[in-house]
Formats: structure tokens, sequence, C-alpha cells
């Protein structure tokens, strides 16, 4: 063994999870008094970003958030060995992270990614907007005519996103916004309470009936609180400490 | 990262543990979660992988074009506007596609190592 890759913070004493990870490893734990990390051995000291590498990451935190809380580390971070896991981060970190275990315990991340159908999307704003319309195939006004399908199709993320994200709003403790690719109509990850995830998922499923056919949805989750982890969220040690 | 139906089951909604797009992967586990600068190490290579250049600025004069482009090639005889437009340009919707499809993902692979080591923050 030539290294270890941590993948998470969990608690200690938390059943591990049965998949495999990155290498075919199927991880371990690293305690430290109150919290422990979710470890991989490594034949090697530096990770590659493959695909496969990126997948059995995630699908190691995925598995793990299905008994527990995990506070899930960004992919690539290797230490030599159990010691320094211990000493260099979970030992000087180990009020945070406790903190941060306390704070998301049982909540989960849920992304939504909704894109529109690109020739469903165009033919309803040229149905809809007279002045795409009258500028559709005119030469020399090309930019004119972009600009009004730019804002004709942020109109429409707005307001086929507002019904869900009312509807959803008293389920989600927290959210963030997603990049916005090519005919995005909505990418975002909602801080779920298992609790509330049916109730959510229901309000998700019912909005994408809704756009069928001219908008594809996907929802992945019950995941790790990956877009809502941070550090800084725990309160900074006092001054004088 | 197969997309099971695990859970729900509906027509509309792909539903799976985790994001079947290599895109939403990358977004959530190499751009998010906890980071201890000093101990990250990450060799980003080859074909696989992976610098993301998704993000779509939509108010930009290339967006402009683009979007002027896939609207103007639109074939709306495959629509209910059929009657109220002009019907010219019949059979053309198949390319309308690739106009704006080719630059919605471009996942670069490079050959670029990109190794951080930061020191550490805190």
């Amino acid at each position: 063994v030539a290294a270890v890759v941590v993948y998470g913070v969990v608690e200690p004493g938390t059943r591990l999870p049965r998949t495999a990870g990155i290498d075919g490893v199927r991880p371990r734990l690293v305690e430290a008094r109150t919290v422990a990390a979710l470890v991989g051995d490594l034949e090697r000291d530096e990770l590659l970003a493959r695909r496969r590498d990126l997948t059995a990451h995630m699908d190691v935190l995925t598995a793990a958030t299905e008994r527990t809380t995990v506070l899930p580390m960004q992919f690539g971070v290797v230490m030599a060995g159990d010691d320094e896991v211990r000493e260099d981060f979970l030992e000087p970190l180990e009020e945070r992270l406790r903190d941060l275990l306390d704070r998301f315990e049982n909540l989960v991340e849920m992304r939504l990614s909704a894109r529109y159908d690109e020739q469903e999307l165009l033919a309803e704003i040229v149905a809809t907007d007279g002045r795409v319309q009258r500028l559709r195939g005119a030469a020399g006004r090309e930019l004119a005519l972009g600009e009004l399908v730019a804002d004709a199709y942020q109109r429409l993320c707005a307001r086929d996103a507002r019904p869900l994200l009312e509807a959803i709003g008293t389920l989600v403790e927290d959210e963030v916004s997603g990049d916005g690719r090519e005919w995005n109509l909505l990418t975002a990850s909602f801080l779920v309470r298992r609790s509330n995830r049916a109730a959510f998922e229901r309000h998700v499923e019912r909005w994408a009936e809704t756009n069928a056919g001219r908008a594809t949805c996907e929802l992945a989750g019950p995941m790790p609180p990956y877009s809502f982890v941070d550090l800084e969220l725990a309160p900074p040690e006092a001054a004088w400490a | 990262m197969a997309v099971a139906t695990r859970g729900t089951s509906s027509n509309y909604l792909q539903r799976g543990p985790s994001p079947s797009g290599l895109v939403d992967v990358v977004d959530l586990i190499l751009d998010k979660g906890l980071v201890i600068d000093a101990y990250v190490r990450v060799s980003v290579i080859g074909i696989e992988v992976l610098t993301i250049d998704a993000r779509i600025v939509v108010a930009s004069v290339d967006t402009y074009l683009r979007f002027a482009e896939a609207v103007n090639r639109l074939d709306l005889t495959q629509t209910e506007l059929a009657g109220i437009e002009e019907l010219r340009g019949g059979g053309k919707e198949k390319e309308t596609k690739g106009a704006v499809e080719g630059i919605k993902e471009g996942i670069r692979g490079n050959g670029k190592k990109r190794e951080k080591q930061r020191s550490s923050g805190r």
C-alpha cells in the first residue's frame, strides 16, 4: 500500500458500504474519537481523474449515505497512510468535523437537471413571439433575432421553474444552482431532510410530467451534501484558543 | 452510475442514485466537497477527462448568433405552426440539431497534468 484515498467523513463505527471503491478496493474506516474517515488503500500515490475513478468515488459515498451521515471529500484527497489521516486531518479538525456531522445529520443532496428539447423550445418561442416570427429569416438581423430568442428562452426558464421552486419551498433546507448548459431549464442541488424526501420527489415528478415532451428531467440522489459542506461552516476557533 | 429506477419510476423523470452524465459527476466531486488543499493530488490526463467547458453565457454575441441560426433553420412543418408560417425550407429539420449540439458540452480531454499542491489553508 502506497497511500490512502480519503472518500469522506462519517460517524465512528459506521457499517461499511459493500461497494468496491477506487481500483476495486473496498473502503474501510480510520477512526479518531468522535469522527471517522472512510478511506481506501491505493497502490499509487496520486489519483487519475478517469471516469471509472470518479464514478467509484461517488458510488462509495452514495452507498455510505444509505447508512449514515456522510461529509463528502472532494475527489483526489490522498494521504500517506492512516497515521496521517488521523494526525493531519481528523484530529486537528475534529471539532469542526463533528459539528458538520451534527449539522448534516439526516440531510441529503438531491440534484435536478432539466433541459429543454431544442426543437420544441424553439418552436414554442417562434409560436408565441411575434417579433421572433418577423425577424426569422431576415438577412442581416441575426444578432437581433438571437437576442430575442435568448430573452424569450430566459423568460421561459423563469416561468417554467417557478411552480416547482414554489412547491418544494418548504421541503428544502437549502439550494444551490448548478451550471447552465445549453437549453438548461433548471439545474440545481437541493438539501433535503430524509423525512421530506418522498414528498419532495412527488413534486419533482409531477413537475416533470407537466413538462413532458418539451424537457428531459433527471433527478439524482440521495447523495451526500457535496454542494453544501464547507469546513468554513463550522464555528471558527476562538482567537485565544 | 447506472441509472436504476429504484424507489420511483415515472416516465417523465429519469431517476438514479447518482447523476448519469459525466458533467454532473464532475461538477459535484471535482468542484465540491470538503477539501484539504495540501493533500489534493489528482492528475487529469488523457481523453477520458476533463475540463468541462459547458458553461453557456446566454447573453453573448456568440450565443445570439447560434440561437438565430437554430431558429432560422427550424422546420416548422413538423409543428402545429405549419399553417401560419410560410412553408419554406422543408426537410431541413435534421440539420438544426447539430447547430447547437456541437457546442453544448465541450469536454476537452487535455494532455495536461493538473496537480494541485497549494499550501494548506487551515
